[in-house]
């Protein structure tokens, strides 16, 4: 069994400190990874990131994420990158990582998603020159996702995302922004590759749970939907490819 | 768009997408997820913010940008998460 905590969209700012440690510091008393869903801050800039960094400091286990929007704000993804690094929090996008723990070897493949909405009612990549550009950028990192699934040979697999892959998890906000919430794109890349959880944020007002069409468990982790300062799911048994 | 547009006689509408676009572009306060609502000269905000400080960032900013409208803050302090929770177990 492997032992993952979650958690997204803590939106970090200068006016955080001593207010996240003392809810996560304990996560690795009941996990063996930390998963981070985006948004690891309210505006992207360096000095929010230092002070999630320092709240994040006393939680001993390996941390991973990805970025969110608000991540991106301030233009610093970079930096922003290069921080979380020198500080033990690794960050993806469209990459992956390996872990080991005793329950076997976990991976985690991670990107930020993109909007374009689900199936049914997505965004085409026809007409005007900027509607194929946008709609594009998701059925590109759509395809690296599933690219990078496809890479990983360890016991278990979860994919890490900030948007959602799914309607299911975004149901409880308004329906005019479903398409600004995610792509169910993702969700599709996922299905062909298999994968025995996909965590995201993003979403604060919308549901925990869903699944992708081919029955792989989504979690929508936004800390403010939650509730918790993490959530915590085991991972039994192997790892399911489709 | 000019701040003396925005006045209690601006159709409520404008006002709402001008107010949510402060809110999210002002660094003060950068949230996108608050809820804004408009009747006669009142703006009223409500949602879930994680300080103080940026539940009076909200107000402030709200208040310099409709400096004709009045301005209800409703926005709900939430800093007390709980830790943990009961493990989800899956296959």
């Amino acid at each position: 069994m492997i032992r993952l905590a979650a958690v997204g969209d803590l939106h970090a700012g200068t006016d955080s400190v001593g207010r996240i440690a003392p809810h996560i510091a304990d996560a690795a008393e009941h996990a063996d990874v930390l998963l981070l869903a985006g948004d690891l801050t309210r505006i992207g800039t360096i000095e929010e990131i230092d002070v999630l960094l320092g709240e994040l400091a006393a939680v001993e286990l390996p941390k991973i994420a990805v970025l969110g929007n608000h991540d991106h704000h301030a233009g610093m993804v970079d930096e922003l990158v290069e921080r979380c690094e020198a500080e033990g929090v690794r960050v993806l996008e469209g990459d992956a990582e390996v872990v080991e723990v005793d329950g076997g070897t976990l991976g985690v493949a991670g990107i930020k998603g993109f909007c374009g909405g689900f199936p049914g009612t997505s965004l085409s990549p026809f007409g005007e020159v900027d509607i194929k550009v946008f709609a594009e950028v998701a059925h590109v990192q759509a395809a690296r996702l599933g690219e990078v699934l496809c890479g990983l040979d360890t016991d278990h697999v979860v994919a890490l995302m900030h948007y959602s892959p799914v309607r299911d998890t975004v149901v409880g906000e308004p329906l005019e922004i479903y398409p600004f919430l995610g792509s169910g794109l993702f969700a599709e890349a996922i299905d062909r590759a298999g994968a025995d959880l996909v965590v995201h944020g993003h979403a604060h007002h919308g549901t925990e749970h869903g699944t992708t069409p081919g029955g792989i468990p989504v979690r929508n982790v936004a800390q403010p939907l939650i509730g918790d300062c993490y959530r915590v799911y085991h991972l039994n048994g192997h790892h399911r490819r489709s | 768009m000019t701040d003396e547009f925005d006045t209690p006689e601006t159709p409520e509408v404008y006002v709402v997408a001008h107010a949510m676009a402060a809110l999210a572009s002002d660094p003060r306060v950068g949230m996108l997820d608050l809820t804004v609502t408009v009747a006669g000269d009142t703006i009223t905000v409500t949602g879930r913010i994680e300080t103080d400080e940026r539940r009076r960032a909200v107000g402030a900013v709200l208040a310099e940008r409709f400096p004709t409208h009045r301005i209800e803050n409703a926005v709900h302090v939430q800093s007390d998460h709980r830790s943990g929770g009961e493990p989800e177990e899956l296959s």
